[in-house]
């Protein structure tokens, strides 16, 4: 009986990575092409910007909270950066300047939720909007052309055949697993998510922690800003519009709990993988853009249904 | 030094409330000392000050260890010697034991959580605490009573000088509670002193040395319990006296009204139980905690499946495929856990009432609120719940008020067969007394009513007959005439099958 | 630069004839300070333009162009922003009402459903002009003119061009705005009118609705590319245009078409990421407009009601002049 308790929990919670497989081989068998080194670059590319983004919402997220901003943040920082990226500053300042922007938005959002103690949607809903104003304020509403040679080449090139992007994401994969898994920090992340009562009276500093948490959504947002503007050549101010519910389905599609304290970083990124796949796959199969939505959605349901009964206690 | 926790003339004044009102409390190194008093008394308030998470009025001083202590937070209480094991059991469900236990003062090694210390560590505290579970189990998938545990093993591994336990067994079995008396004595041993809240009289004279009494924020006055007994701690906490902790009022019992047949559960937590109750009986079900009790009780109901059994309802046979089938054939179940299934914590008293028997409550098809209010009024009088009207909050009512609010809600329903499941459980004496005078009422009137509790006493004196479970088995039945407390520990325990 | 000052004096004539007509003093050059002066005499006109958005460079500009041209005219001009949003700009459409605007200029969100709006408006005696899109069946719903550009038109440029850059025959790929959008919708209809003629142009896949977006559609590029053999992609806005320029890498030999002439697709045909797009003038549209309320207001009758602005195509060889 244990042992097929198990085996029934095993499942459930690689199910999303079967899922993934079975997307995999589905896709390849119907469109070979999908399968080509080139399109499974362009695939890593496009999971890169939303992967990224997951990332920081899962710290939000794990840590019981919930961002509505980051896809103002981005374009927001994407503006900063493309203004800042015209050639008249080495690299290092856009990227560390839209950083510091999407940290500053983060930090609004975590003092707002945890001291203001307002509803993280609240809170986030209001300064995604605020955000999306400021990104238009700052460029007038028009897009910022004539970024440099040299920043668009950041998201343009490879490394060792491997896009830039994905590099970068790598990066992001490698930092947030360890902080989750290994430091002091992540298991308080945890803990705050898992039950904020709790962490409290067992001496957690839980305002600090959930502050941080949008601060690192925050930070991972202007990253991607700057990015962005890197891929697309220009700073939109209407750009990543709903990326933030890309993000929360990435990560609710990987196993990350909405009630918070759940969630394991490589769910996230077979989530993040999932969703670009199905982009990627239907796009290759010519199928219309109004399935996909249908597709997408379907999947985030199926997602959060397979969450809810895996967690159900054993009765 | 004399006392190693001295609080003198403490206030605490919440909007409207004076919670506290100049109060004090000593406790000394290595004593086990109570903390008695109704819901409402003060004690939880006065602990919460002690842990920093409420302020006390201006005025008033703490002394720890001879100094004045402050604390502005859970955790610089801790820093100073302080630690708290809460009644509302906040473990974090998602996760492992090792994890809960160290949460907040992680083992470190080079700056990162040592995993591997940790585990190790939990396994040792597990073990010393006669406890079988492995540290890395997630608390979702302990019982109740584990976790409780955990939640002691948690204080004791703080190395605090004085912890505060709040209804540490509200949740465990007796064998678990001789255990965790077993580590209280162990510190106590080592010059810890525990200060002990329980409304279990049992307890308060077979571990504290020592006992404070409250009384509406007041303090009423402090003993050595060896001088006390329990009429006298009684009268203390409610202010009067009360005779007869039990009281038992005669029914004349009839037919049976209620039967179920072999109920066998799908998930094999109940293994073939049956039993039949009469018109006008009190049914005692006992056991340990994970008996399978509740189990077998919300597999009648409907709320889980059975792969086998029959229910009978005053002779006829019910299909029971979810509660309302056997809620429309007269028999209601109070759950244990009434702020999870019983209660809508945030609606109105009037509301609450009005849940379950809404049918009687309609004018035209629709909610009619007068008759609500009116049927609501009836029960807040008949049951004596303490609330300043109907419109209040049942969030806002202590907890015995609130499970006659979940009792009201079932009798408006004017079920013939009643099952309560712990229905004293966290609640005071005056309030436990409420009930089983409520109780001796319904069988008066012919109902019949079965009661789980894992108060053995408790059982021994409101029941006409005590059934045993142990182990999702029936172990065993014992008539009113044959009742001791030694009898239904061994069939609880299983020593004889 | 050039070309639109000389439409814009081209206006000013006609409008200084039209004056002319109904008494106005004649004006040698510019009749239109003289509009001004008229207003000014009696107050000057207060005029509100409702833009759909003011997210873009096309709408930024029909702002700008609109406020240039208030001013030299000598009216009050409100530039407000309904947000994309049907309910919102028939509420900024009542309060401007009863705010006492004397007209109304507006680009409707949804083209049947600001129709009542624009109704009752007119009949409170405000003057309701359209500009860069009509409300379904203006003529009957309280409008008195629009200013616009087709976006028929427009996409049959677009597609022309294209066509006649393949040599009539090749593999294609269409990227749109938002499904339901009217503009895309009539652009739409343009491609097809054109593609009539061209039986050996093939759409290999689906058009793609990549939401106006330069990612997306960068995306959904990158996809196709890796799939299919595309010899022109044509894109229904110049932001998505970029995107499918980013992702086929400049000078690629695809040729790649957008709409609205905004400085982010001037910047990709300059360094050959996309070939050419259709200029939509929408400063003109804006300029003309304020122009035909003013002389709505003055009285004054105009020479036609459905005011079209041309659209042009620019690729490199004339984007220096549209710069």
């Amino acid at each position: 009986m244990k042992q097929k308790k198990s085996v029934k929990s095993l499942i459930s919670e690689y199910f999303i990575f079967v899922i993934f497989i079975a997307l995999v081989i589905v896709l390849t068998c119907l469109k070979p092409s999908f399968i080509q080194p080139s399109n499974l670059v362009n695939i890593l590319k496009q999971a890169s910007i939303n992967g990224i983004l997951s990332f920081g919402m899962m710290f939000v997220i794990i840590a019981g909270g919930f961002d509505m901003s980051v896809g103002s943040t981005v374009a927001f920082t994407g503006i900063v950066a493309a203004l800042l990226g015209q050639g008249q500053y080495p690299l290092i300042v856009p990227l560390v300047i839209a950083m510091l922007a999407g940290l500053a938005v983060g930090v609004i959002n975590g003092v707002g939720v945890s001291i203001g103690d307002l509803p993280p949607f609240i809170m986030t809903l209001g300064t995604m909007t605020a955000v999306r104003g400021l990104a238009l304020l700052l460029c007038n509403g028009k897009p910022v052309t004539g970024i440099s040679q040299e920043y668009r080449a950041v998201a343009a090139q490879s490394f060792f055949g491997v896009p830039m992007l994905a590099v970068f994401l790598v990066i992001v994969i490698a930092i947030c697993s360890f902080v989750l898994a290994k430091t002091v920090y992540g298991r308080r992340v945890y803990a705050c998510g898992g039950n904020l009562q709790a962490a409290r009276v067992s001496g957690i500093n839980t305002t600090l922690i959930r502050i941080s948490t949008f601060s690192i959504a925050g930070l991972l947002a202007g990253l991607c800003g700057f990015l962005m503007t890197s891929r697309v050549t220009i700073g939109q101010p209407t750009a990543a519009e709903s990326y933030e519910m890309d993000a929360i389905t990435a990560c609710v599609v990987g196993g990350v709990s909405m009630s918070g304290g759940v969630g394991k970083p490589w769910g996230v990124v077979v989530g993040c993988l999932l969703i670009t796949v199905i982009a990627n796959g239907l796009d290759i199969m010519g199928v219309s853009s109004h399935w996909q939505k249908i597709v997408k959605g379907a999947i985030i349901v199926l997602a959060v249904l397979i969450d809810v009964k895996g967690k159900r206690k054993k009765d | 030094m004399e006392y190693i926790l001295e609080m003198k003339d403490i206030s605490k004044t919440f909007p409207g409330v004076k919670a506290l009102d100049h109060v004090q409390l000593q406790v000394r190194p290595g004593e086990v000392h109570a903390l008695m008093g109704e819901n409402g008394a003060g004690k939880s308030t006065l602990m919460k000050i002690l842990m920093g998470i409420y302020t006390k009025d201006e005025g008033g001083e703490i002394l720890f260890d001879g100094k004045p202590y402050r604390a502005s937070s859970p955790k610089e209480a801790m820093d100073q010697g302080v630690a708290m094991i809460h009644q509302e059991l906040n473990p974090i469900l998602d996760m492992t034991v090792f994890e809960n236990i160290f949460v907040g003062r992680e083992l470190k090694k080079n700056g990162l959580v040592d995993t591997k210390a940790e585990i190790q560590e939990a396994q040792r505290l597990i073990a010393e605490c006669g406890l079988h579970v492995s540290p890395k189990e997630r608390l979702r998938n302990l019982t109740v009573a584990q976790c409780q545990l955990i939640e002691i093993i948690k204080a004791i591994s703080l190395n605090a000088k004085v912890i505060i336990m709040d209804e540490p067994t509200a949740a465990i079995t007796d064998r678990e509670v001789e255990l965790l008396f077993g580590h209280i004595r162990r510190l106590t041993a080592q010059g810890v002193a525990v200060i002990y809240i329980s409304h279990r009289m049992d307890e308060i004279f077979s571990i504290c040395d020592r006992v404070s009494v409250y009384r509406d924020g007041q303090y009423i006055g402090s003993g050595d319990t060896k001088d006390m007994d329990e009429a006298q701690l009684i009268k203390m906490m409610v202010g009067r006296e009360i005779t007869d902790v039990f009281p038992k009022l005669e029914a004349e019992i009839g037919d049976v009204v209620f039967e179920a047949k072999n109920i066998v559960r799908e998930d094999n937590k109940v293994k073939g139980v049956s039993f039949a109750v009469r018109k006008g009986e009190i049914l005692g079900i006992g056991g340990l905690v994970g008996a399978g009790r509740s189990e077998l009780v919300e597999g009648i109901f409907g709320m889980h499946k059975l792969s086998e059994g029959e229910i009978f309802v005053k002779g006829k046979r019910v299909q029971v495929h979810s509660p309302k089938d056997i809620i429309k054939e007269g028999v209601a179940l109070i759950t244990e856990d009434r702020k999870v299934t019983g209660l809508n914590l945030s609606g109105s008293v009037n509301d609450n009432i009005a849940m379950v028997a809404i049918e009687k409550l309609l004018t035209g098809g629709l909610y009619n609120k007068n008759k609500a209010r009116s049927a609501s009024q009836e029960y807040i009088e008949k049951l004596n719940i303490k609330t300043p009207s109907g419109d209040q909050i049942v969030g806002n009512l202590s907890g015995g008020n609130q499970q006659k609010v979940v009792i009201a809600k079932w009798l408006l329903n004017d079920p013939d067969i009643i099952i309560l499941d712990e229905p004293t459980r966290g609640i005071d004496v005056g309030a436990k007394r409420d009930i089983y005078l409520l109780l001796g009422k319904l069988v008066q009137q012919g109902k019949a009513v079965v009661m789980i509790s894992s108060e053995i006493p408790e059982l021994m004196g409101v029941c006409d007959r005590i059934m045993v479970m142990c182990e999702g088995n029936l172990s065993g039945e014992v008539a009113r005439d044959e009742f001791t407390q030694e009898r239904i520990m061994t069939l609880a325990s299983a020593i004889e099958v | 630069m050039s070309k639109k000052r000389f439409l814009a004096m081209l206006m000013a004539g006609a409008m200084a004839l039209t004056m002319t007509a109904c008494g106005s003093k004649p004006a040698d050059e510019g009749g239109a300070a003289d509009g001004g002066d008229d207003a000014s005499a009696g107050g000057a006109h207060k005029i509100a333009l409702i833009a759909q958005h003011q997210t873009n460079a096309f709408q930024i500009a029909i702002a700008e162009a609109a406020e240039a041209k208030a001013k030299e005219m000598g009216v009050e001009l409100t530039i407000l922003s309904a947000d994309q949003d049907a309910a919102t700009q028939i509420s900024q459409i009542e309060q401007c009402v009863s705010e006492g605007y004397e007209a109304i200029l507006f680009e409707p969100v949804d083209p049947d459903g600001l129709r009542d709006a624009a109704k009752s408006a007119a009949d409170a005696g405000v003057v309701m002009i359209n500009i860069v899109s009509a409300c379904t069946d203006w003529q009957n719903c309280g409008i008195s003119a629009v200013s616009y550009g087709n976006n028929v038109k427009a996409g049959e440029t677009e597609m022309q061009q294209v066509a006649e850059l393949l040599g009539g025959k090749g593999n294609i790929a269409i990227l749109t705005g938002p499904s339901g959008d009217a503009g895309g919708l009539q652009r739409m209809e343009g491609y097809e009118n054109v593609l009539k003629n061209y039986p050996d142009i093939k759409q290999v896949v689906a058009p793609a609705d990549c939401q106006w977006d330069t990612a997306q559609a960068q995306a959904t590029v990158e996809s196709w590319l890796s799939a299919y053999d595309l010899d022109a992609i044509v894109c229904q806005n110049d932001g998505m245009a970029v995107g499918a320029g980013n992702a086929a890498g400049a000078n690629s030999g695809i040729v790649i078409a957008g709409v609205d002439g905004t400085p982010d697709g001037f910047e990709a045909i300059k360094d050959g990421r996309i070939t050419g797009t259709v200029s939509q003038n929408g400063a003109d549209m804006a300029a003309n407009g304020i122009e035909a309320a003013v002389t709505l207001l003055d009285g004054g009758k105009l020479e036609t009601t459905e005011i079209i602005t041309d659209n042009t195509w620019i690729d490199a060889n004339n984007l220096a002049d549209y710069e």
